[in-house]
């Protein structure tokens, strides 16, 4: 049976969600956080898919998002980026760059014009694409179309959006999927930059921990988190 | 602002240029449909002239239906709409964008597809000018319709048959307006008055539909 009841999931979650601050010194009165989430809730067909999330991320720390598959780690990247919206609570951020499962590229067009598009979507027109795809060893990839590339190498480029972009804010799903050691240690490299020039990044990811970043914690979605599916699989199937 | 909207605009006429065969589909549609038409009914040719400005306007109007579910699909599902919301540009510029694009690619070629198809179908040329007119006209807000359709439908798995069930019935007052504008012209009367009324109506919605689609993208995204 994976019936779960919707009084279950409104309050099952709300303590995992709290980040488990490791390292981290509390934020001063007043601060100016890059984001903050404020009693956030989002709903699906009515039912929650996870608890209250109140999270504070200032300049130079990385947040670490895991948990089981399902648990909601893309649904809760997507809803602190603002693409999904809270039904509950207050969310605010500064610009931010998301690169998530999807990459957002054209496969028709070469790297370089889908890089030239969004340095212009940024508002960064004539902005060094090329030299945010050197960042992870992709500058020869600058002609060729996406669409003839390897997963890999796919993602290589739509990493490179985030040097491109010139945010202060990172967001991050499964960076290091369908990279080789190589790659992984080039995500490594930029997100240690990037969180020791005055950024911050929130990624999502499990089976790898970004190695040399300076404030890493960890969010541990839980493993009970309420399924969007609140009916049984298994009457559906018989049925 | 505007880079990101001019950007978005480029950008879809190139990948238009790229997959060109998709392009043309629409326009052979068209112009399928009209030469065949005399053939199901009858040759005569003033019987023809008569009926031409509502066949063309009805070959235009489902051509367009085609290329209306894909107009937002393959962006939402590469993740390239996630990013639209994103960026500095507000996000019913780069919807206008996209309805400006969607006439360039769709509504340009029919409107230079259609004196031909006027010469088709017997149609004098004085006639031709008020149809090639009523298309130049009508044919954005086709487009700023369709994609308010197309946008609102997004959410929405396999949504051709939505969209054209949402948008038809918007189609319909353009449709009569349109056609009554080319056949009260093969009357031999002035149909200013009709053109005048479709360019206030293509006006307002291309002003206007930018924000709906802009707020029904939204909608679409944030399920």
């Amino acid at each position: 049976m994976t019936a779960t009841t919707q009084q279950e999931s409104t309050h099952g979650p709300s303590s995992g969600i709290q980040p488990a601050a490791t390292g981290s010194e509390p934020a001063a009165p007043g601060q100016e956080f890059l984001l903050e989430a404020t009693g956030v809730v989002f709903e699906r067909q009515l039912a929650p898919v996870f608890g209250c999330v109140n999270l504070q991320v200032s300049e130079n720390e990385t947040v670490l998002i895991t948990g089981v598959n399902g648990a909601g780690k893309t649904t809760l990247l997507k809803l602190l980026a603002g693409i999904l919206r809270p039904s509950e609570g207050k969310l605010k951020h500064v610009p931010l760059c998301f690169v998530g499962h999807n990459l957002g590229m054209k496969l028709d067009l070469t790297a370089a014009e889908n890089l030239r598009f969004y340095a212009a979507m940024y508002d960064l027109p004539g902005r060094d694409w090329l030299g945010a795809l050197k960042a992870f060893d992709a500058e020869y990839l600058a002609d060729k179309q996406v669409g003839s590339m390897s997963a890999g190498q796919r993602r290589r480029v739509a990493l490179s959006r985030l040097f491109l972009s010139q945010r202060q804010l990172w967001l991050l799903d499964e960076p290091y999927s369908n990279l080789d050691v190589e790659g992984c240690q080039q995500v490594d490299a930029a997100l240690a930059h990037h969180a020791n020039n005055g950024g911050a990044i929130i990624l999502a990811a499990h089976g790898r921990t970004p190695k040399g970043v300076p404030v890493l914690r960890e969010l541990r979605l839980p493993q009970n988190a309420p399924r969007l599916n609140v009916y049984d699989e298994d009457e559906e199937e018989a049925a | 602002m505007i880079t990101g909207a001019w950007a978005l605009l480029r950008r879809d006429l190139l990948l238009a240029a790229r997959r060109y065969q998709e392009m043309l589909w629409p326009v052979w549609f068209a112009l399928l449909v009209v030469s065949m038409f005399p053939l199901g009914m009858t040759p005569e040719p003033k019987i023809i002239a008569k009926i031409a400005p509502g066949l063309i306007w009805i070959a235009t109007l489902l051509s367009g239906l085609l290329t209306l579910d894909p107009l937002f699909r393959s962006d939402a599902e590469d993740g390239t709409l996630e990013q639209w919301l994103l960026s500095d540009t507000p996000l019913f510029l780069l919807s206008f964008s996209r309805i400006l694009a969607h006439w360039l690619i769709s509504g340009l070629p029919l409107l230079l597809l259609a004196p031909l198809l006027g010469l088709l179908l017997n149609l004098e040329t004085p006639v031709i000018g008020v149809l090639v007119v009523s298309l130049a006209l009508g044919g954005p807000l086709l487009s700023a319709l369709g994609a308010t359709g197309a946008a609102l439908a997004l959410a929405a798995r396999r949504s051709g048959f939505l969209v054209s069930m949402l948008v038809l019935p918007w189609y319909v007052p353009l449709l009569i307006l349109a056609t009554s504008a080319v056949t009260t012209a093969a009357e031999g009367l002035p149909a200013s008055s009709q053109l005048l009324l479709l360019a206030a109506l293509s006006l307002i919605g291309l002003s206007l539909t930018p924000f709906a689609v802009a707020a029904a993208l939204r909608i679409s995204l944030s399920n």
